[in-house]
């Protein structure tokens, strides 16, 4: 198979990743946005070999740096903690893929030709606020000129609608949301720096107090903290430098949809990710049949149906029942969020993207901690706000 | 003005935190436009389907206002 082709004709220069760095997530206190952003970058550093001088360029996705963190230019504020000098530093907010638009612009800038060697950071602080101050500032993540934002719609609520319609459209029984949680939970359980590590029962995940109707508290992510971080560097510096088991980025495509409820085309999938998804798939010369492996962007249990859809790991309609079944367990036909996903790793904002790839470079190096069997290509698809930006990343073991 | 009930939710957490009577959601359809608005009160009625009427004028901003929605109940209405 050929993979990795730039869809416009040629050949192109290839980023590995080749280091990564992760602090636990969950409800950190005492420590700030740059604490966690500069703990999980020097792990990442140290796990890639790599000092200051080596690094070309630096990508920090966070979202809410300032209305929730008190921070304003984390970038070169993160640049300046870990001694990078004048190298060039941005910050990139895409909502909750704001991680994952790092990496893509990283991926680009060492494609491109322009830097050899990048550090892609994520953070987000999120604790030590009331829910209200929270949920207020997740929610403007929508148009907030528009009626929903208007009417008093919060996330939770955003997906509720989602899930509402998914249920009537695929005659769906409601109680099979809790696997879902259920799965991702016992996931996490594996996982030592998630934010949730106990699993729960399918009739504790359908006791919880309702949230937004058909969601339960067990199907939506928690506020959490924390910070992850990659090195990807180009191929040839990586050859140059004898790095250990690179993961090549065989492709990592972007798209935009709707920034509102009322304006969305469907309310059981999410245009910007079907866009990113077939563009990824190009890029990196595979389909979806290729995927051995897939974090997704379970910020609430019925995203986690809507992601395997549009990324057509599954026929529409059909992901509830391949959840039923245990198809996307570890150990399953097709492993999906073995990490716990956001439901149980936790969803510190702008961490979020970034640690889905650090899943699944752990999962194609063989070292993860729910590690799923020979899985040689994975996938990562991180969304932000109401679909208004997706990005979906295709990985694969190097040879 | 009557509409469709295209998806909707009962938000039991809303911005401002735990409610002890949950708003709803609702988006729905109007001759072809999507219009979203919010719904309080006797929600028994609200379903994918469901008929619904919006009260509210168009505000100064330049953004419609719609702040309340409800229906003469299921089978009022033909939805």
């Amino acid at each position: 198979m050929s993979r990795g082709i730039d869809i416009n004709g040629g050949g192109r220069r290839r980023a590995q990743v080749i280091g990564h760095g992760q602090t636990s997530f969950g409800r950190l206190d005492g420590v700030s946005l740059m604490d966690l952003a500069t703990a999980a970058t020097r792990e990442a550093m140290g796990s890639a070999s790599i000092g200051p001088a080596d690094v070309d360029g630096l990508f920090f996705g966070t979202f809410a740096s300032l209305a929730l963190g008190g921070q304003g230019l984390p970038a070169a504020v993160l640049s300046e903690r870990l001694g990078l000098g004048d190298v060039p530093a941005v910050s990139l907010e895409g909502a909750c893929a704001s991680g994952s638009l790092a990496f893509r612009h990283a991926v680009r800038a060492i494609e491109a030709g322009e830097i050899e060697v990048a550090v892609v950071a994520g953070a987000e602080k999120m604790t030590g606020h009331t829910t209200a101050v929270v949920t207020d500032t997740l929610a403007r993540a929508n148009d907030t000129g528009a009626e929903s934002y208007r009417a008093g719609l919060t996330f939770p609520g955003f997906f509720a609608l989602v899930a509402q319609r998914y249920l009537h459209d695929y005659g769906v029984d409601r109680d099979l949301l809790a696997e879902v949680s259920v799965k991702n939970r016992a996931h996490g359980a594996h996982n030592d720096k998630a934010h949730f590590q106990k699993p729960v029962s399918r009739a504790e995940a359908l006791a919880a107090r309702p949230i937004a109707d058909p969601l339960r508290l067990f199907d939506c992510s928690p506020i959490s903290d924390g910070g992850a971080a990659l090195v990807i560097a180009s191929r040839e510096w990586a050859a140059a430098h004898d790095v250990v088991r690179p993961i090549d980025v065989l492709s990592v495509a972007q798209a935009g949809g709707a920034v509102s409820a009322e304006r969305m085309d469907s309310f059981v999938s999410l245009s910007a990710a079907v866009s990113a998804a077939q563009e990824a798939y190009a890029g990196a010369g595979i389909g979806p049949e290729d995927v051995d492996v897939a974090e997704v962007h379970d910020c609430f249990s019925v995203a986690e149906w809507v992601a395997l859809e549009d990324l057509a790991l599954v026929p529409r309609g059909e992901a509830a029942a391949t959840t039923a079944e245990g198809a996307t367990r570890v150990g399953g036909r097709l492993p999906v969020n073995p990490s716990g996903g956001l439901l149980s790793k936790g969803h510190p904002i702008g961490a979020t993207g970034v640690a889905q790839i650090i899943e699944i470079a752990k999962q194609l190096r063989g070292e993860a901690d729910n590690q799923a069997v020979d899985a040689r290509v994975g996938l990562a698809h991180n969304v932000g706000g109401t679909g208004g930006v997706a990005v979906v990343t295709v990985l694969e073991r190097a040879a | 003005m009557t509409g469709t009930v295209l998806t909707f939710t009962r938000i039991h957490v809303g911005v401002e935190g735990p409610r002890e009577e949950p708003y709803a959601v609702i988006v729905a359809d109007f001759d072809g436009e999507r219009i979203c608005a919010r719904a309080e009160g006797e929600l028994a009625w609200l379903r994918i389907g469901a008929p619904v009427r919006l009260e509210g004028e168009a505000g100064g901003d330049g953004h419609r206002r719609l702040v309340s929605a409800r229906s003469d109940g299921p089978g009022a209405i033909p939805g």
